[in-house]
């Protein structure tokens, strides 16, 4: 209870804000000081995302609040955009990532299945059908720096899991082709 | 109907990519035309936040946005000390439910919920503090008022008293004003 009268506090006045700007220049934050919640820093940064050798959109990943939230614009070269938040919930031990675009939200949750490899697993929900599925995804750090996020659905169990995504992160910048980023925050 | 559906779902699980490659700017307007999705509008905006109380003690910054067709709520808050927090709110059309996942710096809040009676937006659920480990009952109402401002209160359950106690109570003016 205390400890909530602490945080309600910091929100308010921030009172405690003093000694949180102070403490980013001294001791880490909770986030930061815990090993687990850099679980998912290998996808942090600006991404040319390749569906095999087609540029198919870009993604900028950036980690903010103490390190406790990251956060993800991406940008299709459609046009189109898509966010999402994910953090680590240090009480279930799991990953929780949701994202919302003008098709349809993910709500996932899973775990480091080994270092470099997160799997989350839920549902994906289309605002227009109203169609709901099974969804899940691989994120895979590769030693050449790339990424790979595998994205699949299941609409019944008899017919299982379906490739909805295969992507290959690279570093923006690092490609010819690499258009003008569009970031909005 | 169910080959519909397929088609439909073949269609729509092209993957992000090729959906992206069939369309040529605006996207269909889902979720800007449906019931619903407008119910947390009056919240929408560039706010100077205060404690609402007498002493009208300033807390922050809070920047409310709409994206993607209207489909998604962004919240950027800038505390005035300097923190940060953000959360992404959505709605649920086949719940109906609101749904809210708020991050910051050492801890989160996941709450659902609607508009209640009276028009304002109950969401509730849990915080979750981090240092802690503790997850206690939480609720938010944010209740717009007749001159444009919005009143944000959040409340925890006290579990000794089984009653909602004040957490913080935030009166929300737009920045502009």
């Amino acid at each position: 209870m205390r400890i909530l009268e602490t945080l309600a506090a910091t929100f308010v006045a921030g009172s405690l804000c003093a000694s949180i700007a102070s403490a980013s220049e001294g001791p880490a934050s909770y986030c930061d000081s815990s090993p687990v919640f850099a679980q998912f820093d290998f996808w942090i940064g600006h991404w040319d995302v390749y569906a095999g050798e087609r540029l198919v959109g870009q993604n900028t990943i950036s980690k903010d609040a103490g390190g406790c939230v990251i956060r993800e614009h991406w940008v299709n070269m459609g046009g189109t955009h898509g966010y999402s938040l994910r953090h680590y919930n240090p009480l279930s031990s799991t990953w929780e990532m949701f994202w919302v675009s003008d098709a349809y939200t993910v709500k996932t949750e899973g775990r480091e299945l080994e270092p470099g490899v997160v799997l989350l697993e839920g549902k994906i929900h289309y605002f227009q059908s109203e169609q709901i599925s099974d969804f899940r995804v691989r994120f895979t750090a590769r030693e050449d720096g790339t990424v790979r996020q595998l994205a699949e659905q299941r609409d019944t169990a008899e017919e299982g899991w379906k490739t909805w995504f295969d992507g290959r992160y690279r570093r923006a910048g690092e490609n010819a082709d690499t258009k003008e980023r569009q970031t909005s925050d | 109907m169910h080959k519909v559906t397929l088609l439909l779902s073949a269609i729509v699980t092209g993957g992000a990519a090729l959906i992206a490659e069939a369309q040529t700017g605006t996207p269909p307007p889902a979720c800007s035309e449906a019931a619903g999705f407008g119910d947390f509008d009056f919240w929408v905006g560039e706010w100077k936040v205060y404690s609402n109380d007498d002493q009208r003690q300033f807390a922050g910054d809070n920047s409310i946005s709409k994206h993607h067709g209207d489909c998604l709520i962004k919240e950027n808050w800038r505390g005035a000390g300097g923190s940060a927090g953000f959360s992404i709110n959505y709605y649920n059309s086949v719940t109906d439910e609101w749904r809210q996942v708020w991050v910051a710096n050492g801890y989160s809040i996941d709450y659902t919920g609607g508009l209640d009676e009276s028009g304002a937006m109950l969401l509730e659920g849990s915080l979750y503090n981090y240092a802690q480990e503790s997850k206690t009952p939480f609720r938010g109402i944010w209740t717009p008022q007749a001159d444009g401002s919005v009143v944000q209160r959040f409340e925890i359950h006290d579990a000794e008293t089984d009653d909602w106690t004040l957490w913080f109570e935030g009166l929300y003016i737009r920045a502009d004003e």
